[in-house]
């Protein structure tokens, strides 16, 4: 680890240089090991290093910017001249008021000593647990478990100071039947590694591969259906990149376009923004050194409002909500949506007819106005009649407006999850759901 | 630098690797980005780092930094030995890695004009010129436009004695034109990136086709909305080179077929066996793996395993004959490996990747096959695709399509898709256009994500127009 004081004297020794106008730097320390398995064997198990440091230099109303993955002085030297020459060539953006001013943000427990000590040794016995369960149940296992250390610090020329250290540590498992024909999943992401139980992760996933042996074929069209947040999380995500950033709704690409202060789902779906929230992975700041701020996004089914980094707020004469990204313009980082009453049991056993969704796979969106989703589902699908789960079904094609789909939950649970997407675009703390209409195009033969 | 990064493979041999292979990159990139006119972004991004790579009882380690001195190369090495120790406790079989010549080689990419020496002043020029066009008609919202320059410098060196050096120089460019009018919003694109110097830029001919796409985007908006139906679906070659990438690219990479995927990527329909007697396609169908494309965004002289590019056969007339291949992989096939383990920069793994995979040039024109087509839709530049995890079940929207009645393109459609099963659609392809030059054409895609953590792969695909018949079309909007 840099650690904070040398990382925060190191910024302060590169704001020190000469530069033409405001300077912003940013470096960022990422510590990544991670073992692979496949067929119960471990197939790769890697350690990365990286540390990165950003330079934005703004000469009036142009920014240049410039990357670099040393902290050598030269280096540093030679990339504020470059980020400067970048600056020059550009014509004023009429849009840019300023960097970040100092905002007030409280720190947060974001790291956990065992998860940042995580030895190979202790990821292997990990993948032990897993090839031992999945054995116990006649199938193989499959996946990943991560844990990172990342660092952050950031300051500029208008004061603004901040550093932070993260852990997270990321155990997923595919259980798959040895001719592939039933395969369940789990997975369990925490910034303690200390939460993460392999056993019962080695459970759910193979209790879901024995339940998908033998899977028969499903028409398409519409089913009620009950997800899981492995499932409701892909679901989000295109809410999350499409909708719920400052820049699409400003360039009128976002569904909210038009429509902020309208109901846009049901009105028992309320979803914001909280970083601050300790079951999320929780972050005091952005990218840009901002206090992270609650923003509501959906609230009671209605369009609420947008996240905000420092351009697309100053644009309308706002503050940022602490949402800067690597693009510009804002981006959600820890979605939550708001719990409910049930539990996937109960919307079970209130499903006449429907499709039990455990997670998707390779999502897109043909439609992003209307938020149209499609993508396959995968690990664990099956058909729900009468209030009982009736058998396993071959996979089948949702695309359906995840804003229609939304608008017809009747039931939301109480427990949530911590929750990645498949893209791993996002991490929210999600419920399960069930919805009465969803509409699948297609099938698989699997 | 070989001197620094022989004391790595040293280190790892006396910690009690059998085998070590280091690699170390320095990557400079620099993305312009333009949107209505206003530059979003402009930076020099510089990369270095480096990877080692050992084997220790049959089981991988691997370990990088981005700081590269003699200390950190030792650690690493020491970091990979124990990493590869803690993996042989839960490996079933040792590793069987196929054998290889050592060699010592330098590649470089053909570069004409040095994008990082061309100023810019003059790309910046192109961009606001581009910016212009697409944005001449008021009906366009939103105008993007965006260059990328790169260049890679890589050592690989190994154990057994190789000693590679590589540099490989891409650009290539991105315009997009966003209409918006009557509640709807239609976009029209253009993409293509090669393993090339900035000729490649100056030969695309963005000025003109900014215009066309912007005028195009325009007329989208007025265009009816392509109906639900089976039909005969015509590909134009970019949507075509896209099917190819994620249809057949993605599964004959021979570590997805077992299983090292699958709980992100995925896995594949194809298993081991099939390349002696599964028919992929119809005898039209005829798919190589060639990393010796002059251009390609999958060139290269050596993969990131020292094998040197090569051209694979991998659908012979509809027969399926060969995966893609790496030295782990390859021996379950009793082959050398094909050469398609590529890593993301030197942190980064190898993975079993694409290289350039092309669908051959068939006999047919385009013209001749919309002549011979009584009913059809002809479909072209992406907009999104999905696929199931073993990609089976596709489903991709495209820019545009053209309805085809009585061998002539009638009226403008929008908002078209199709969907199919990948076993179906390559058997139901019965003409493939490219008898005249222009219609074979080559498109990089700088994107394809693979791996924990997720590796973004540079690759290209040859394709001309194609029919394929009996596709449900106009499915999700």
């Amino acid at each position: 680890m840099v650690g904070k004081e040398q990382a925060m004297e190191f910024l302060e020794r590169v704001l020190k240089f000469p530069a033409s106008g405001p300077l912003e730097a940013r470096l960022t320390h990422d510590r990544l090991a991670l073992t692979r398995f496949a067929a119960s064997s471990i197939h790769q198990n890697m350690v990365k290093d990286n540390i990165t440091l950003r330079l934005r230099v703004v000469i009036g109303k142009k920014i240049g910017t410039a990357t670099v993955n040393s902290t050598a002085l030269a280096d540093v030297r030679r990339a504020l001249g470059v980020a400067e020459r970048l600056a020059k060539l550009q014509a004023d953006d009429p849009d840019f008021v300023s960097l970040p001013t100092p905002t007030a943000f409280v720190a947060a427990r974001t790291f956990y000593p065992e998860t940042a000590q995580c030895s190979p040794a202790r990821r292997a016995e990990a993948v032990a647990v897993l090839a031992d369960t999945a054995a116990a149940a006649n199938v193989e296992a499959y996946g990943s478990y991560a844990t990172e250390t990342n660092e952050i610090a950031v300051a500029n020329s208008l004061g603004v100071r901040a550093y932070n250290c993260s852990t997270t540590a990321y155990l997923r498992t595919v259980m798959m039947s040895p001719h592939h024909q039933g395969t369940g999943y789990a997975d369990f992401l925490s910034r303690d590694i200390d939460d993460i139980n392999p056993k019962v992760l080695g459970e759910e996933a193979a209790e879901r591969c024995c339940l998908g042996e033998n899977a028969r074929e499903m028409p398409t069209g519409e089913y009620e259906v009950v997800l899981t947040p492995y499932a409701v999380s892909d679901m989000v995500r295109f809410l999350g990149y499409l909708g719920f950033t400052a820049s699409s709704l400003q360039e009128g690409m976002s569904f909210m376009a038009g429509r902020l202060g309208e109901r846009v789902t049901g009105e028992n779906i309320s979803i914001w923004d909280d970083a601050l929230d300790p079951d999320t992975l929780n972050l005091p700041f952005d990218c840009e050194g901002v206090a992270k701020r609650r923003v509501s996004l959906i609230e009671d089914g209605v369009a609420a409002g947008v996240v905000y980094d420092s351009y697309a707020a100053h644009k309308e004469g706002l503050l940022s909500t602490g949402h800067a990204s690597r693009q510009r313009g804002g981006m959600p980082a820890n979605l939550v949506m708001a719990p409910g009453n049930s539990s996937l049991a109960a919307m079970v056993k209130s499903t006449r007819r429907g499709i039990y969704i455990t997670r998707f796979h390779y999502t897109h969106c043909p439609d992003p106005v209307n938020v149209i989703m499609t993508g396959t589902t995968r690990d664990g699908t099956y058909f729900i009649e009468n209030g009982e789960i009736k058998y396993p079904i071959k996979n089948l094609r949702l695309t359906d407006s995840v804003l229609r789909v939304f608008s017809h939950v009747s039931h939301i649970s109480a427990e949530r999850k911590l929750q990645r997407d498949w893209w791993g675009t996002f991490t929210s703390l999600l419920p399960a759901l069930k919805a009465d209409k969803c509409n699948f195009s297609g099938a698989t033969t699997f | 630098m070989q001197d620094l990064l022989r004391i790595a493979i040293r280190e790892a041999e006396r910690l009690g690797a059998d085998y070590a292979d280091v690699r170390y990159m320095e990557r400079k990139s620099e993305p312009i980005n333009m949107k209505n006119g206003a530059i979003v972004s402009l930076s020099l991004q510089e990369e270095q780092g480096f990877g080692i790579r050992v084997m220790v009882n049959g089981a991988w380690g691997f370990a990088s930094r981005s700081v590269t001195t003699e200390t950190e190369l030792k650690h690493a090495a020491a970091e990979a030995v124990a990493v590869a120790k803690a993996a042989a406790k839960v490996s079933k079989s040792p590793t069987n890695f196929a054998p290889l010549d050592a060699t010592q080689a330098v590649y470089r990419t053909k570069v004409q004009k040095d994008p990082f020496t061309v100023p810019l002043e003059d790309k910046l020029e192109l961009l606001v010129d581009v910016d212009r066009a697409l944005r001449a008609d008021p009906a366009i919202r939103i105008a993007e436009a965006s260059l990328l320059s790169l260049c890679e410098r890589k050592w690989f060196m190994s154990s057994e004695g190789s000693d590679i050096e590589q540099t490989i120089v891409e650009t290539g460019a991105n315009i997009a034109a966003t209409a918006a009018g009557a509640g709807d919003m239609q976009r029209r694109s253009f993409s293509n990136y090669g393993q090339a110097g900035y000729e490649f830029v100056e030969g695309l001919n963005l000025k003109s086709l900014a215009a066309d796409l912007a005028t195009e985007a325009k007329h989208l908006l007025a265009a009816d909305t392509c109906p639900v139906l089976d039909t005969t679906l015509i590909l134009g070659s970019s949507q075509l080179a896209l099917q190819v990438h994620e249809s057949c690219g993605h599964p004959i990479e021979l570590d997805r077929v077992l299983g090292s995927e699958a709980s992100f990527a995925g896995t594949s329909f194809l298993a081991l066996g099939m390349e002696q007697d599964y028919r992929y396609g119809s005898p039209e169908v005829t798919i190589v793996a060639d990393a010796t494309v002059p251009g390609g965004l999958g060139s290269f002289g050596y993969d990131d395993e020292g094998v040197p590019a090569q051209r694979t056969t991998i659908v012979d007339k509809g027969k399926f004959v060969n995966f893609l291949t790496s030295r782990e992989t390859a021996p379950l096939l009793e082959q050398a490996s094909n050469g398609a383990m590529r890593a993301d920069g030197a942190m980064n793994l190898p993975l079993v990747r694409m290289t350039n995979i092309n669908l051959s040039p068939g006999d047919w024109t385009l013209d001749e096959i919309i002549k011979d087509t009584k009913h059809g839709i002809f479909m072209e530049s992406p907009k999104s695709w999905s696929l199931d995890d073993k990609r089976l079940n596709f489903h991709f929207s495209t820019e545009y399509a053209y309805e085809v009645k009585d061998g002539a393109i009638t009226r403008l459609l929008k908002n078209p898709a199709y969907t199919d099963m990948t076993t179906h659609f390559w058997p139901a392809c019965d003409a493939v256009a490219g008898k005249v030059p222009g219609e074979w054409q080559l498109w990089g895609m700088p994107s394809c994500a693979k791996g924990e953590p997720v590796q973004i792969a540079h690759v290209a695909h040859g394709a001309a127009p194609a029919r394929f018949r009996d596709v449900r079309v106009g499915v999700g909007k």
